[in-house]
């Protein structure tokens, strides 16, 4: 149990660490800033949804099918800035 | 079931945020300047506060699959305080955009900073109920009834409320 806690600690460390650094790249202004403050809320999300939520453990296709869906929706978001 | 679920929420929040980013390109000055009306500090905490109570759901599991459920229901009492704590940062938000006459109706961007949040805060008062039914029945070890509805589906609905507020924070408040 207590490697388990490490473990997902430092995932827990990471989220945190990149909201705060999103969170201050933000601060300047720029659409490559925008662009970098989307592909660490992209990471975030991976992280969440594959550590947290246990996606690693799910059906290939069904990992396939979120992460395409994500891209695509992370990638009209840029695609409109 | 859970996951087509969890699908169609993300779906929905996914097509509501590409609507909002091609509306932001075409008023981009009025969707500027009405961001930055907002609070990202609150948000920030609140990101901070969702993603650690994420964690918490986290060591529940891990702690229920190893036996362990009064701790796992106090990881579960910890994530429900967190969501507590979100709610209350929410509320003061809210205050403050009323106090200043930030509601619907005032242009897009507002339209869509209510709906989208509101809609989330909802989300996350009902995964605060669904969390304080996994710690009663965690705490009591009583098994839980339905397949479909047990410690690791109700945690997958509490990290999609997380997941929904990982793509919203960046989309209204930051970028």
């Amino acid at each position: 149990m207590k490697s388990f806690i490490i473990k997902e600690g430092a995932i827990w460390l990471a989220l945190v660490v990149l909201t705060v650094v999103g969170f201050y790249n933000s601060s300047e202004q720029g659409r490559s800033v925008a662009y970098v403050v989307l592909a660490i809320g992209l990471a975030k999300f991976f992280l969440i949804f594959f550590d947290f939520m246990e996606m690693k453990h799910a059906h290939r296709l069904w990992q396939v099918a979120m992460t395409l869906f994500t891209l695509v929706l992370f990638g009209a978001i840029s695609f409109s800035l | 079931m859970i996951w087509i679920f969890i699908f169609m929420e993300l779906l929905a929040f996914g097509l509501a945020f590409i609507v909002f980013s091609v509306l932001r390109a075409k008023s981009l000055t009025v969707f500027e300047s009405s961001q930055a009306e907002l609070n990202q500090g609150l948000a920030l905490l609140n990101t901070l506060v969702l993603v650690t109570s994420g964690y918490l759901v986290v060591l529940a599991n891990g702690d229920y699959d190893a036996g362990n459920d009064r701790r796992a229901a106090r990881w579960l009492g910890g994530a429900m305080a967190l969501g507590g704590v979100f709610v209350i940062v929410k509320a003061v938000e809210y205050r403050d955009k009323i106090a200043h006459g930030l509601t619907t109706g005032v242009n897009q961007f507002f339209d869509f900073y209510w709906l989208l949040t509101a809609f989330h805060l909802f989300h996350v008062l009902l995964g605060i109920l669904v969390l304080a039914y996994m710690a009663r029945k965690v705490q009591k070890g009583e098994a839980f009834a339905a397949e479909d509805f047990n410690l690791k589906t109700g945690s997958a609905f509490w990290h999609m409320c997380d997941l929904i507020w990982v793509l919203l924070f960046p989309i209204l408040y930051l970028i």
